[in-house]
């Protein structure tokens, strides 16, 4: 800490004030027990009044409403609400619902629902569909007997995915209609529609939210809900499920005569709507949708700007007349969206076709910028330029310099990754390969194992990709391989890149998190478990056996909490050939305090001054945010501290000074 | 119909959310419209936290440079690193207590000095309000209705008065809490309340 630093004085028995931090988990605690009684509350909202619910709560109750027989998902932030709430709410209706091993799963269950006369919903985040592509691209060739909506929910400006794909691209594609819902209501007044379309077209249908949309809290007026209905039947048509190339010719006729009636017969005026706000103006058009059409309306009524508004909740396809009459009636015309230009290439695309000479404003003349999320400020500066206007500005005073101190998200206290990263870090020390082996992480909370001091990630491309990697860098370079992988993600993805690499003779070390469940996206069921919160049951997929079975000789298996032979252990199978693999398994500290607290049981360490010898190992290379150090004395915050005890094993501080608190 | 922005800081765990969905809901019992944004997701906890909130006529949460008419900093250094969100005459409530992060430990970044911090603020605010909310939320019974504290020094605020009244939050509060949490959220949101109420600024 700085010199001129706050002191802070966090020792345990003259502890009073407590500086804020000190709540931080008690306030964690009652937040997620009121959390979880509102989500089960979505099932049992009167209709006809009005809450205060998330767009991700809305859209899962809208499945209840419009009489949903199967959800499936595989969790992805931020789409993973919906299946947190459906998973509790599901009874209610009978809806089935699966957490799915990965999005290609979920939306292969959803579309065999889909063609025996069921309605399903499948959703995930923008990259997930990605996982589902294979399928996706071939199911509107084959389309639905009941309905099918997919819901992607896309990431602008990346709060918590590796890129910021605009998945409305996907929906031309594939060739599927497309919803852009901007609001709660919205997102559950298209959810209803978007399923009646399905069914009256028998074409899957998506619905793209965006992180500011999924994540925003709004009102919502509910309706009854529904009853589902998981008995289906399956019509069987020999070849009109097949494509095989001459029936998949034939169903391309089909598919894109399908989408020209759609865009003949389809009523979207409810969804593609001109708004006059200020009374409007033929000067001013704006076109827009989803979270924009949000920052449009509230730029203009702030500073009263006389503009019409054609709103696109309904983006793909487009129709014709109705965007050439607007681009017709209007001097200056501006497209804002959020990520790609997608609206404004069909916007030209169209008045290029109708010989419509006009100047379309948007994301290729700079007005809006390429990428990242929109936002107030964004549409404010287009609008000024656009209308040549300044608006007012705030007086935003300057302040003194001072410090920012960084908040990176890190691995909690408690976090068995946190031990494993150390084994690792300390095996490849001792080997002397730490800085040359190769690691190639993977999606999880472990992924955050880059950063400092554990620096322990290479490479990342996409879900399972550390192994497919691994396959590749065990080839073309001379030293160990150490790809990283959690449970969940192990069977989402990785498996395939297992076999290669045991098919292939490749030499590498296989490293497992096993934390026992699907912890970033909030702790949602993994293969590895056997029952779930609700008590239902599953039957749990081991890992160990999974590796033995399909041929990998050298498996082991330890907890992590065990520093000492866990270093031993991996020090061993680093120092083999071929494939092996290595399984850390130990409980997500979140789940363990879970069940603890409520049974009453906290535990916490703290640090006898007396035995410290200051070396700082603790703090520089275990590093759990619950341990501090205040010059050269080192304390653990007892309010962050989870009583795991790895900190304490005389591996991690030599002298035993940090000790049981009873 | 004018609209009011509030702008919640912190640090994920303080219970942003929790003062958020409290006044939203407020806004319900009051017949407005309320709209609010939240954050999930990739390790929140420990992290910066924003909630961005609308009460009125509007459609997005998000408040544009400068915009916010109300400040709820449950951290003083996060407070200071939004700072241009907010004007002159915003009114601002922060928490005096700091969070100071690990990373300070292992040498990434530093924290302000506090005191130094919070003068500043004093320096070029006109409606400032400085509280130690963690005080106040151990003085109702427990320090996790902290949130709550702060639903209650933006209620206590002029604005508010002719947009949400105290009354609509407290049912808010009753509809939202148990029973056997109910005493002391009342408890935290009157101590709020009273410090905001009827004062231009108050700096404790």
């Amino acid at each position: 800490m700085d010199s001129g630093a706050t002191k802070i004085n966090y020792t345990f028995t003259e502890y009073t004030p407590c500086h804020g931090v000190c709540d931080l988990f008690n306030n964690l605690i009652a937040f997620a027990t009121v959390i979880l009684m509102s989500y089960k509350l979505i099932g049992d909202l009167k209709e006809g009044e009005r809450y205060f619910l998330l767009t991700n709560e809305a859209i899962a109750r809208a499945a209840l409403e419009s009489s949903v027989d199967v959800a499936t998902t595989y969790p992805g932030t931020p789409s993973s609400e919906i299946g947190e709430v459906l998973n509790v709410v599901a009874e209610k209706t009978g809806l089935y619902f699966e957490y799915s091993v990965n999005e290609k799963v979920a939306f292969e269950i959803a579309m065999s629902a889909a063609l025996s006369k069921l309605r399903a919903i499948t959703f995930m985040k923008h990259v997930g569909v990605n996982v589902a592509m294979d399928s996706l691209m071939s199911s509107a060739y084959i389309g639905t007997d009941g309905a099918l909506v997919i819901i992607s929910a896309d990431d602008p400006s990346m709060y918590s995915s590796q890129n910021e794909q605009d998945n409305r691209v996907i929906a031309r594609f594939a060739h599927l209609p497309l919803f852009e819902p901007s609001s709660p209501q919205e997102a559950m007044d298209m959810l209803k529609e978007a399923l009646k379309l399905s069914e009256q077209f028998h074409i899957p249908v998506m619905m793209r939210t965006t992180t500011r949309v999924s994540h925003l809290r709004g009102m919502v007026k509910p309706d009854k809900i529904g009853r589902a209905n998981t008995s289906g039947s399956f019509k069987k048509r020999n070849m009109h499920n097949i494509p095989l190339p001459e029936f998949a010719r034939k169903m391309k006729v089909e598919l894109l005569d399908k989408m020209k009636r759609i865009e003949k017969e389809y009523d979207i005026t409810k969804w593609n709507r001109i708004e006059h706000l200020n009374n409007g103006s033929s000067h001013t058009g704006i076109i827009t949708s989803g979270s924009s059409y949000n920052y449009v309306y509230d730029v203009a009524m702030e500073y009263k700007v006389a503009a019409d508004v054609m709103k696109i909740g309904f983006s793909y396809p487009l129709k014709t007349d109705l965007i050439s009459s607007f681009l017709k009636e209007h001097d200056n015309v501006i497209v804002i969206e959020e990520v790609d230009p997608v609206i404004e290439d069909n916007i030209t695309i169209i008045a290029q076709r109708n010989n419509i000479d006009k100047k379309i404003h948007g994301k290729w003349d700079g007005y809006i910028p390429m990428m990242f999320e929109n936002g107030p400020d964004i549409v404010k500066n287009a609008l000024s330029k656009l209308l040549n206007r300044r608006f007012d500005v705030y007086d935003v005073p300057e302040m003194d310099e001072f410090p920012e101190p960084v908040r990176p998200p890190a691995l909690c206290p408690g976090c068995p990754h946190r031990a494993s990263f150390y084994i690792m870090k300390s095996g490849l020390r001792q080997a002397g390969l730490y800085n040359k082996s190769i690691v190639p992480t993977d999606i999880g909370c472990y992924t955050l194992g880059v950063e400092q001091p554990y620096e322990f990630g290479d490479v990342l491309l996409s879900m399972g990709s550390s192994i497919g990697t691994a396959n590749g860098f065990s080839q073309f370079q001379e030293y160990p391989v150490v790809p990283v992988v959690g449970d969940s993600t192990f069977f989402h993805a990785a498996l395939p890149g297992i076999i290669n690499a045991i098919h292939n003779n490749h030499d590498l070390l296989y490293v497992i998190l096993d934390n026992r469940t699907t912890a970033m996206t909030g702790g949602q069921l993994s293969p590895v478990n056997e029952v779930d919160d609700a008590g239902r049951k599953y039957r749990a997929i081991d890992i160990y056996s999974t590796l033995k079975g399909i041929g990998i000789d050298h498996v082991y298996k330890i907890d992590p909490f065990d520093i000492k032979n866990g270093i031993k252990l991996f020090r061993e199978a680093i120092s083999e050939k071929g494939v092996r693999a290595i399984i850390f398994e130990r409980e997500c500290a979140l789940i363990t305090d879970k069940v603890e607290h409520a049974m009453g049981n906290y535990h916490l360490f703290q640090v006898n001054q007396n035995k410290c010898i200051h070396c700082m190992n603790c703090v520089e290379r275990f590093s759990c945010p619950a341990i501090y150090k205040e010059g050269k004395i080192v304390n653990i915050n007892p309010y962050l501290c989870d009583g795991c005890g790895a900190c304490a094993k005389p591996i991690v501080c030599p002298p035993e000074a940090i000790e049981k608190v009873s | 119909m004018s609209t009011i922005k509030i702008l919640f800081t912190g640090v994920g765990g303080q219970g942003i959310i929790t003062s958020g969905v409290v006044l939203g809901e407020a806004a319900i019992l009051e017949n407005k419209n309320a709209v609010m944004s939240e954050v999930h997701g990739l390790a929140q906890r420990g992290g910066m936290v924003n909630v961005e909130m609308k009460i009125g006529d509007a459609k997005s949460p998000l408040i544009e440079e400068g915009a916010s008419d109300i400040v709820v900093g449950m951290e003083p250094s996060e407070t200071y690193r939004l700072r241009k969100r907010y004007n002159r005459n915003s009114s601002i409530i922060i928490n005096t207590n700091p969070i100071v992060p690990f990373t300070t430990s292992i040498g990434l970044g530093s924290y302000p000095d506090v005191n130094n911090l919070l003068n500043s603020f004093k320096k070029v605010y006109n409606r400032l309000y400085l509280i130690d909310a963690d005080l106040l939320a151990r003085k109702a019974g427990n320090p996790v209705t902290a949130s709550i504290v702060f639903v209650g020094a933006v209620s206590g605020l002029k604005e508010m008065e002719t947009t949400i009244r105290k009354e609509a939050v407290i049912k808010a509060i009753e509809n939202h809490f148990p029973s056997k949490l109910l005493d002391i959220n009342l408890k935290a949101f009157y101590l709020g309340y009273e410090i905001t109420r009827n004062r231009d600024n108050n700096v404790v």
